[in-house]
């Protein structure tokens, strides 16, 4: 139990997405704006990461890995060349399933994606959590641990960021820096922030 | 071309058809069971009656 708890922790900190690895950074600069959408990128981020890091892992394991087909007599099979594209066809779907959930229950916060929920589909955080499950050769329980914490650790990042945004609209900044740039220079900071983590794990 | 060669690429071809099958599959399953079907009935000014199908926009339904 404690294992996975510090397995979860790590995923959402010591290999924060945007802060630590630098992926998925256009929607993160992109929909830090409002703390009302950040929060719901974060709750997408969270949701879909969720359901397709275990369910590409059940997919790749049981279909594409080297030695998969040894039941139908063929030990030698290897499709993991197909990983990519059998990834990106779960995560479409995902986010398809996802856009018709917020859009039936939740308009408000479908209406305020806009056109970033369906970017959600080639958003290279989401695809970097499958190819790290298999890179790392993870169990399907640390697949879904990992998929939920890079979630979460996706949500409390932007959040932070919009969160910093918000407060820093009553600042008086130099022109250059209003809007994009001091998110840039904010998510700079942040990251060396993020950076302590890793120190944190490295620890006995 | 080996033998294992050509059944990888028709065993690949094959799953990732029925990949994609079954995933829109799922999807048109829950599209019928999330957003509603049939048309809706548009009403101007009491005097112009539209009928319209769910989803679409205003602008092309009076048009």
């Amino acid at each position: 139990m404690n294992e996975a708890f510090s397995f979860l922790l790590t995923a959402a900190f010591v290999d924060n997405m945007p802060l630590t690895l630098f992926l998925g950074l256009c929607t993160f600069l992109a929909l830090s704006r409002r703390t009302e959408s950040a929060l719901g990128l974060g709750i997408a981020m969270i949701g879909v990461l969720g359901v397709t890091v275990p369910l590409n892992h059940l997919i790749y394991q049981g279909l594409l890995a080297p030695g998969a087909w040894a039941w139908a007599g063929q030990p030698d099979l290897d499709l993991s060349y197909l990983a990519l594209i059998a990834f990106i066809g779960v995560i479409a779907a995902t986010v398809q399933l996802l856009e018709m959930v917020l859009d039936r229950f939740f308009p408000a916060i479908h209406a305020g994606f806009g056109v970033f929920l369906p970017l959600l589909t080639v958003q290279c955080a989401i695809l970097a959590g499958s190819l790290f499950m298999v890179e790392r050769n993870y169990t399907l329980g640390q697949s879904a641990l990992f998929g939920l914490g890079s979630g979460l650790g996706f949500a409390v990042a932007v959040v932070m960021l919009s969160a910093i945004r918000a407060r820093l609209s009553y600042a008086d900044l130099p022109a250059g820096l209003r809007g994009l740039g001091i998110a840039f220079v904010l998510t700079g900071l942040m990251s060396l922030g993020f950076s302590a983590f890793s120190q944190m794990a490295a620890s006995p | 071309m080996t033998e294992i060669a050509i059944t990888e690429i028709a065993l690949g071809s094959l799953t990732i058809a029925a990949l994609v099958v079954l995933l829109a599959a799922g999807l048109l399953a829950t599209r019928r069971r999330l957003i509603p079907q049939g048309s809706i009935s548009v009403t101007v000014n009491d005097t112009l009656h539209i009928n319209a199908a769910r989803g679409g926009k205003l602008l092309s339904a009076l048009h």
